[in-house]
C-alpha cells in the first residue's frame, strides 16, 4: 500500500513539476507570496516577461498586469471587475508607466479603486453614504481578495471565477 | 563541466533574461547574468541555479559593502517553455543581505506553497512531511554540482 501511495505521489509530482521537454498538467498557478493566481504569461522578443496576476473574492476580481524587466518587476495596470450575473464586468482600470510593483502600493490602489467605484455609484443613484462606510466596505472587499488559497477555510468554489477573469 | 542537457537549457531556454547573457561560475555553481549598473553605481544582476525540473532566479543588488537579495523567482517547465510559479521580493525597509541559507529556505517555502496549491486544485492529498521533503529535494537538486 505504501509503495502504491509512493508511486501515485511520484506521478502527481511529475505532472506538477515535469522535467524539461515534458508537458505540465494544466492547472492554474497559485503564488502564495503575492497572494494571486499567475496566468497568461508571455515573453517578448527582447526577453521581457509579462503575466497577469488574478485575485478575487465573492464580489470582485482584481487583475494585475505585471512586467519583468531585467531584475525589476513593474506594475503595468490594475483592473477591477464586478459580477453581473455569470459575467465579469470591468468597473475600474488604472494604467501605470515605469512604476515598480510593490505589495503595499497594489493594495492601496485596489482599495482606492473600489472606493471610487462605490462613490460613483452612490452619487449616480443620489444615495448619501458616509465616506467612512465606503472606506470600510472597500477595505473588507480587498481583504477578502487577499485571503490565501492555502488557508483551510478558503472557499475553493471561488476558483470557478478564474476562467471568467482569464477570458475577460 | 556542466551536465550537457542543463547546459543546453542554460544557453537556449532560460526565461526572462531581458536580453542579458549569462556565464557559469563553477566555484559557486551558479549562472550569473551580465547585470545593469544604476546611475548611483549599484549593480543589479541575476544568479540562476537550475535542474532539469526547476529554475531558481535570485535577483541581487551589489551595494558598496553588501550584496542584497532583492527577490527570488521560481520557474518550472511546460514542454519547452518555462512558467513562473512563484515570486517574492524584498527591499526598502524590508531589505535582506544575501545569505545562501536564507535564500535556500525561502526558495523551499515558495516551492512548497506552489506545490500545495497545485495539489489542492487537483483535490489531491500528500502528507505535510512528503510535501516538505519533495520541495527541499527539488531545491537541493538545483544546488548540486552538475558534473558530466
Amino acid at each position: 500500500m505504501a509503495t502504491l501511495t509512493k508511486a501515485i505521489n511520484k506521478n502527481l509530482f511529475d505532472s506538477i513539476l515535469p522535467s524539461s521537454g515534458n508537458p505540465r498538467v494544466h492547472i492554474p498557478v497559485w503564488d502564495d507570496s503575492q497572494k494571486m493566481f499567475i496566468c497568461d504569461e508571455y515573453e517578448s522578443g527582447n526577453g521581457h516577461r509579462y503575466y497577469l496576476g488574478i485575485r478575487f473574492c465573492d464580489r470582485i476580481g482584481i487583475v494585475e498586469k505585471v512586467g519583468l524587466y531585467h531584475s525589476w518587476t513593474y506594475i503595468d495596470s490594475i483592473e477591477l471587475y464586478a459580477f453581473n450575473g455569470q459575467k465579469m464586468e470591468l468597473i475600474q482600470k488604472r494604467d501605470y508607466d515605469k512604476v515598480f510593483r510593490n505589495e503595499e502600493f497594489i493594495r492601496q490602489e485596489s482599495e482606492q479603486m473600489v472606493k471610487d467605484y462605490l462613490t460613483g455609484v452612490m452619487k449616480t443613484q443620489r444615495i448619501c453614504t458616509p465616506a467612512e462606510q465606503i472606506a470600510e466596505q472597500a477595505q473588507t472587499l480587498i481583504s477578502g481578495c487577499y485571503k490565501s488559497f492555502l488557508d483551510p477555510d478558503y472557499n475553493t468554489r471561488l476558483t470557478q471565477i478564474l476562467p471568467k477573469l482569464e477570458q475577460r | 563541466m556542466m551536465n550537457t542537457a542543463l547546459q543546453a537549457i542554460a544557453t537556449k531556454a532560460l526565461p526572462a533574461l531581458s536580453g542579458e547573457q549569462v556565464t557559469y561560475n563553477a566555484a559557486k555553481n551558479v549562472f550569473l547574468s551580465q547585470g545593469y549598473t544604476s546611475a548611483a553605481g549599484n549593480m543589479y544582476y541575476k544568479a540562476i541555479r537550475l535542474s532539469n525540473r526547476l529554475m531558481v532566479y535570485y535577483d541581487l543588488g551589489q551595494g558598496y559593502i553588501h550584496t542584497f537579495l532583492n527577490g527570488i523567482k521560481l520557474y518550472c517547465f511546460d514542454g519547452q517553455k518555462a512558467n513562473l510559479i512563484a515570486q517574492k521580493y524584498w527591499g526598502d525597509c524590508d531589505y535582506r543581505i544575501f545569505n545562501e541559507q536564507f535564500a535556500k529556505e525561502q526558495s523551499i517555502l515558495m516551492l512548497r506553497g506552489f506545490l500545495e496549491g497545485q495539489l489542492r486544485l487537483q483535490g489531491a492529498h500528500v502528507s505535510e512531511q512528503e510535501l516538505s521533503n519533495f520541495a527541499r529535494g527539488m531545491i537541493e537538486e538545483t544546488q548540486r554540482k552538475q558534473l558530466a
